[in-house]
């Protein structure tokens, strides 16, 4: 029962007038979209978010959704939400290179995931030495779903509870 | 409707950069443009779907164009793959 009432509590992020809420998949440092190095996140060619400067080691769902993604070397994973808007995680910078070394994949595409689920274990240390940025880019892929996007304005988050995005879909 | 098959050959696959190129130019046709691997059909203008096909460099995959212009969708992607997709070939 209780654990039903909690389930729904995560279900219906949509009560606060259409408003989507993200929580930070991941502790550290903010870092805004345009001081990610590399052009593709900070020229928004694939959409627009925040960053992460990660100090923790497990990606979580920043929202409940279907895993629509997660690349097989583990480097990033995508969730669209039951409003249609699609939300992809990108850890760190030319990670695809890697070929999945320092990542661990934790969960299955194709599979419903609440907001806080583990989805990737990542090995900082080895990332930070063998990775050319660990800077996580949590982007919206399909901007046109999007009326409203607001982005948090503090300088440090906590995994699972801060708010880092907020989203009005059309 | 046409389709073409072509071999991925940039060195990454189908990953973030690739995919945002992707978007960009299919988004500039009004014809319905898909990638399908393995049976598996996405929408060619969805960043997401196409990385969740997961596209390795090497494989297969066929482009579909549906609709008034599907020929030169279909040309153009082509020539976009070919050309690595804006990465050395691998």
């Amino acid at each position: 029962m209780l654990k039903n009432l909690f389930k729904r509590k995560l279900e219906n992020q949509t009560e606060d007038g259409g408003w989507i809420s993200l929580t930070a998949p991941l502790g550290g440092t903010i870092v805004p979209i345009e001081k990610v190095p590399d052009p593709v996140f900070a020229q928004r060619m694939v959409g627009d978010g925040i960053a992460i400067l990660p100090e923790t080691d497990e990606v979580l769902a920043p929202v409940s959704g279907i895993l629509t993604h997660i690349f097989p070397t583990g480097h990033a994973a995508g969730i669209t939400t039951p409003e249609g808007i699609e939300v992809l995680i990108h850890v760190g910078i030319d990670t695809v290179e890697l070929k999945g070394e320092g990542f661990t994949i934790l969960a299955k595409q194709g599979e419903r995931v609440e907001a806080g689920t583990p989805l990737i274990r990542i090995d900082l240390p080895k990332l930070r030495k063998i990775a050319r940025s660990i800077v996580t880019p949590v982007i919206i892929t399909n901007m046109p779903r999007v009326q409203q996007l607001k982005k948090i304005d503090i300088k440090h988050v906590e995994p699972g509870e801060s708010g880092i995005l907020r989203i009005l879909p059309v | 409707m046409v389709e073409q098959s072509i071999v991925v050959q940039n060195k990454s696959g189908l990953h973030a950069r690739p995919a945002a190129l992707l978007v960009k130019e299919a988004s500039k046709f009004q014809s319905k443009l898909f990638l399908r691997k393995n049976g598996k059909e996405v929408d060619l203008k969805s960043i997401l779907g196409l990385m969740s096909l997961a596209v390795m460099s090497g494989e297969t995959v066929d482009i579909i164009a549906e609709g008034a212009d599907e020929q030169e969708a279909i040309t153009h992607l082509v020539s976009l793959f070919e050309s690595g997709l804006g990465e050395a070939e691998g």
